[in-house]
């Protein structure tokens, strides 16, 4: 085993996370993900920190005071002024824009091609899809060696998109996710299972197609990256 | 006409708070900032005129406040909590909790970072043009901030309690 963490292995393990690697060096990595256990362990921490985080962020709201939008002429700075003409509608209205605006504001144009992961710490021949063409970044996931799921992999897309994926052995019995949608297949020994939160059911169709054949060996990778993209033309918002 | 650029600027503030939240680690400090740096935009005479610059103009307001708001209170700056091993680190010691608690110890340079890239959702391109860096310096700032934040996690006593999924 090789403990020393390498700096260059760290900035690149961040960038996949980020979803911010090169297509060659995100082929690479993926390639090592699949063969090395601590580098996998620390592609997971960090993608799991990474949830984390957004889960934290995204909870702010319920708490979040409510703003004044008038464009009076600002008090002294850095003394600020309390919200005391807070307006419950416009903390809603900003509470229900959030569920539904992207963390970033470009639409998802990812250069990145369809490279499924393989994690050591799984079962040989167990992938996560990568679904950046579709505007779709892999945001969690949560890996559970020896449990049922063994993994579950949360996507997010920039118009508050979710999907989840979850893997288990053939013949085991998974806790059922609530969800808007689902698709189920069978590849080598496991079973997959894409869920989705509100997306509507013409773009999931494609991208779940998509998340199949990353599954499958000696899948055309072309063909993926084409239905990947085709469902990132104008597409419509989530609803959910 | 400017109005009409800030039609935004609402569906930002949550975000805005969020980044203030993290860089502050002071709900009340971050709203008053908040609410300052909407005011202040508001009053602009000069706004972006695309969204995606309307924001990082925004961002780059609520940053400047905060650091030297981070200045005038003159804080110690806190030690960051070790080192930590990435290639043996126990995920399950990752949790809402834990992570906001780790937040908290951070430097504000490590703070800043991760709230630009994992709250405020920048790019790496992005944040290295709202901080005037490099993108190299971004991945790297960004490598060492969550290292940092991790080792926080590990050295914390906080542990989170399994919970269970269905």
């Amino acid at each position: 085993m090789d403990s020393e963490p390498k700096n260059d292995d760290l900035l690149l393990l961040n960038a996949l996370v980020d979803g911010e690697l090169a297509l060659a060096d995100c082929a690479a990595l993926a390639a090592r993900l699949s063969s090395e256990r601590d580098l996998a362990r620390a592609y997971a921490a960090l993608a799991q920190l990474k949830a984390s985080i957004g889960e934290s962020a995204s909870t702010l709201p319920a708490d979040m005071p409510a703003f004044s939008l008038s464009p009076k002429e600002p008090s002294v700075w850095p003394r600020a002024t309390a919200a005391a003409t807070a307006i419950a509608a416009l903390l809603a209205l900003a509470f229900l824009v959030l569920q539904d605006l992207p963390f970033d504001s470009d639409p998802a144009a990812p250069a990145e091609g369809p490279t499924a992961i393989t994690l050591a710490s799984l079962p040989a021949g167990t992938s996560v899809p990568r679904l950046d063409t579709a505007g779709l970044k892999l945001v969690g996931l949560a890996i559970e060696p020896g449990n049922v799921p063994l993994f579950t992999a949360t996507y997010r897309g920039p118009h508050g998109c979710r999907l989840d994926l979850r893997a288990w052995p053939f013949g085991a019995v998974a806790p059922v996710l609530s969800g808007t949608d689902r698709h189920t297949w069978t590849s080598g020994d496991l079973v997959y299972e894409l869920v989705a939160h509100g997306m509507p059911k013409s773009r999931f169709a494609i991208i779940a197609g998509a998340a199949e054949l990353q599954t499958r060996v000696g899948s055309d990778h072309d063909r993926i990256d084409r239905r990947l993209r085709e469902a990132n033309i104008a597409p419509p918002p989530c609803l959910g | 006409m400017a109005r009409d650029l800030h039609d935004g600027l609402m569906a930002l503030l949550p975000r805005l708070y969020a980044f203030a939240r993290t860089m502050l680690g002071d709900a009340d400090a971050a709203r008053d900032l908040v609410q300052e740096a909407a005011t202040r935009a508001l009053a602009a005479r000069r706004v972006p005129d695309d969204q995606p610059a309307y924001r990082a103009w925004m961002f780059r307001i609520v940053r400047n406040a905060a650091l030297d708001e981070i200045r005038r209170r003159q804080r110690p700056i806190p030690e960051d909590s070790g080192t930590v091993d990435l290639w043996a680190f126990d995920a399950a010691h990752i949790a809402k909790i834990t992570v906001e608690q780790g937040l908290s110890s951070l430097a504000p340079v490590h703070r800043e970072i991760i709230s630009l890239i994992d709250i405020a959702g920048f790019s790496y391109g992005e944040t290295a043009e709202l901080l005037q860096v490099p993108i190299g310096t971004i991945m790297s700032r960004i490598a060492r901030a969550r290292s940092a934040l991790l080792a926080a996690i590990e050295n914390s006593s906080l542990r989170p309690l399994k919970t269970k999924h269905g």
